[in-house]
């Protein structure tokens, strides 16, 4: 089942002489319980792509649909909405909130996406991705793989259909970095929740079931590897 | 985000960088401070003036329009030449308190064969007039006493009586006019003399209203009808209801507050106190926006993540609005508490004008020399209102600049 469809998807920046199409005319679709990496060189247009998806952004020209809905001209607060409710954000800096714990940084979620239970909830999900006991610390005291473990925790924590990472390990070490990606497959095949992420690494790559491969902003290649190692 | 998260989220947000939260507090409370100083200073200054100002000139005056007209020239000859009948008929109306016929004129005091004459205010009225309504005799220095209304007696300020070197028991002449411009002298005993520490009271001549009529020539009237109410704040209703009175449809019936010099004074009052308010709000203001726009810009990231998460504009407006009303509420209490002690220390000590000051007001200002502030609930609460709103009017364009940071920014966020 498709969870989300680009139809003829294109992100322009800037007009006239110093117009940049920073992705042209994409057709994808995503099904759901996919695990997939977008690759290609810098400036290809994987971030601007996953924004579109992520409902950070409208497409110029083209549409998005997610479940269903069209993406392309909704107000701010409908994005947002859509955004609280349906899409998981991973970031390459973790961007945890400072001022809260790990456990509240995963609650925030839920509130955000008017969801109830999040502190149970949240407990929980915090010992599955490997936080046990380590709930009530800021991000300052957490590890940059720890982070980013309750980063993956909040973006999982409201079910939502999509998660979305722009090069969720490029700030970690390998080793940490493939803990989160091991972490990031468990759930995906426990929960079936959709993975997109971006990425340089070609370890990172391994992971993937797809491998959708960019270059100036139009996709060269689709890759389907089955059960991938 | 439900609105005890967002309350979470701001509270720790204020904790977060100390010295800055405090210096936006500190605004909120310099402010606030100042405000409680000032307000209950003015309202020291005003509250008693005005009461004292309208026991002297009723709170509302009936007098012929051809006077008023004319106010500054006194005029004796556009007089109410019989009052017993007018004091009756306004007695009988709703709301009046009491009514007392007065006649003001000017007058020099000469005492015993001494030439050097001393210019004073001739006040004549009743002994009730000046020592119920005025309290006038709380300010006799030692040894004297008020006239009393059937004798030849006369109260003098303090001013008239050193200049005149007059001393209780002496003997007085007072040289005035009658209404038709004639010289008339009256002689008198002075019986007391009054120190209020006002230029006004204390430049003034007070005699019996009989002496006066027979000074003056004007056997059974008065220059005017002072009337009273219960409270100086309902003149103008009370002036309503007088004017409807069809024995007074001839002449001037008139509140306090819409003859000079108070019809420019309400207005000018309330100036001071809208420009006070606006310029302490305003400046205080000004340094929050500053603090909070810091913070704003060193969040960046940290908001395009919460909008990235689904918050809404509105909900990254309350972020930094409700950050800074916790900052302000507390400021505010504060601010109250430390500008209490002065305006505490004020309100039961004063400050000594000099005589110079009060003595150029003029007749109509009986302003006491020394000023109390005059502290009350409502000028705490008005303070503390006016702390919020600095912290709201300083925290709206930092909030609405929040608000604009794109969701798109977290995604670019560590580059
Ligand atoms: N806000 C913007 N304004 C103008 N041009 C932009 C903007 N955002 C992206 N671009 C341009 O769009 C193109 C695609 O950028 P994008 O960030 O999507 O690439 P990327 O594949 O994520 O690169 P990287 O691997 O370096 O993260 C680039 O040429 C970039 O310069
Ligand atoms: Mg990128």
């Amino acid at each position: 089942m498709a969870i989300c469809e680009l139809k003829g998807a294109t992100k322009t920046y800037g007009s006239g002489a110093t117009e940049v199409h920073a992705i042209l005319g994409i057709d994808l679709t995503i099904d759901a319980g996919e695990f997939t990496a977008f690759v290609g060189p810098s400036g290809s247009g994987k971030t601007t792509l996953l924004n579109q998806i992520g409902c950070l952004d409208s497409p110029s020209a083209g549409s998005v649909h997610i479940r269903g809905k069209a993406t392309a001209g909704l107000s701010d607060v409908k994005l947002a909405g859509l955004r609280a409710e349906e899409i998981g954000f991973i970031f390459q800096s973790f961007n945890l909130i400072p001022v809260l714990t790990a456990a509240e940084n995963v609650e925030l979620a839920m509130s955000l996406a008017g969801q109830d239970g999040g502190h149970d909830a949240a407990l929980a999900l915090l010992a599955e991705v490997g936080l046990e006991g380590l709930g009530g610390r800021r991000p300052n005291q957490l590890s940059g793989g720890q982070q980013q473990r309750v980063a993956i925790a909040r973006a999982l924590v409201k079910k939502p259909s999509i998660v979305i990472a722009d090069e969720p390990t490029a700030n970690l070490d390998s080793d940490s970095g493939r803990a989160v990606l091991d972490l990031m497959r468990a759930l995906n095949e426990k929960h079936g929740t959709t993975f997109l992420f971006s990425t340089h690494d070609p370890m990172v790559v391994d992971y993937a079931r797809r491998v959708v491969t960019l270059r100036d902003g139009a996709i060269v290649s689709d890759e389907r590897r089955g059960a991938a190692s | 985000m439900s609105d005890r998260t967002l309350l979470k989220l701001a509270l720790r947000n204020a904790t977060r960088r100390p010295m800055r939260t405090a210096l936006t507090a500190g605004m909120v409370v310099a402010g606030t401070a100042l405000l409680v100083i000032c307000l209950s200073w003015l309202q020291g200054m005003f509250g008693p003036m005005l009461r004292d100002a309208t026991n002297a000139a009723g709170h509302v005056a009936v007098r012929q329009q051809a006077y008023v007209e004319r106010e500054q020239l006194m005029p004796l000859y556009e007089n109410l030449p019989e009052t017993a009948p007018l004091v009756q008929i306004i007695r009988q109306q709703p709301g009046v308190v009491d009514v007392q016929p007065r006649i003001a004129t000017g007058g020099t005091l000469t005492i015993g064969e001494e030439i050097g004459e001393v210019f004073g205010l001739v006040d004549g009225a009743s002994k009730a007039y000046f020592t119920e309504r005025q309290n006038l005799d709380a300010d006799l220095v030692a040894g004297g006493r008020w006239f009393e209304d059937d004798a030849e007696e006369m109260v003098l300020g303090a001013k008239v009586a050193e200049e005149a070197g007059a001393k209780v028991g002496d003997e007085a002449v007072l040289l005035g006019a009658t209404q038709d411009g004639s010289l008339s002298p009256i002689k008198g005993r002075v019986v007391g003399i009054v120190s209020a520490g006002s230029g006004a009271i204390d430049r003034s001549i007070y005699i019996p209203l009989a002496r006066a009529r027979w000074m003056t020539d004007i056997p059974d009237g008065a220059i005017e009808l002072l009337v009273y109410g219960a409270d100086y704040e309902d003149a103008t209703a009370l002036a309503a209801t007088l004017s409807a009175v069809p024995a007074l449809s001839e002449l001037a019936v008139q509140a306090w507050s819409t003859r000079p010099p108070w019809s420019q004074m309400g207005p000018m009052v309330d100036g001071i106190w809208a420009f006070l308010v606006f310029v302490t709000i305003f400046l205080a203001a000004l340094g929050i926006w500053n603090t909070m726009m810091m913070s704003v810009l060193e969040r960046t990231d940290e908001i395009g993540v919460l909008r990235a998460m689904g918050l809404r504009r509105r909900g990254a407006v309350g972020l930094f609005v409700v950050e800074a009303l916790v900052i302000g509420v507390v400021g505010s209490l504060v601010g109250v508490a430390v500008g209490a002690v002065p305006a505490w220390y004020l309100a039961t000590h004063g400050i000594e004008l000099s005589e110079q000051v009060t003595a150029n007001m003029g007749g109509q200002f009986p302003i006491r020399t020394t000023i109390k502030a005059a502290l009350d609930g409502g000028i705490f609460a008005s303070a503390f209102a006016c702390g919020l709103l600095m912290a709201l009017i300083g925290s709206l364009l930092p909030a609405i600049r929040a608000a604009l940071i794109s969701p798109v920014t977290a995604m670019r966020s560590g580059r």
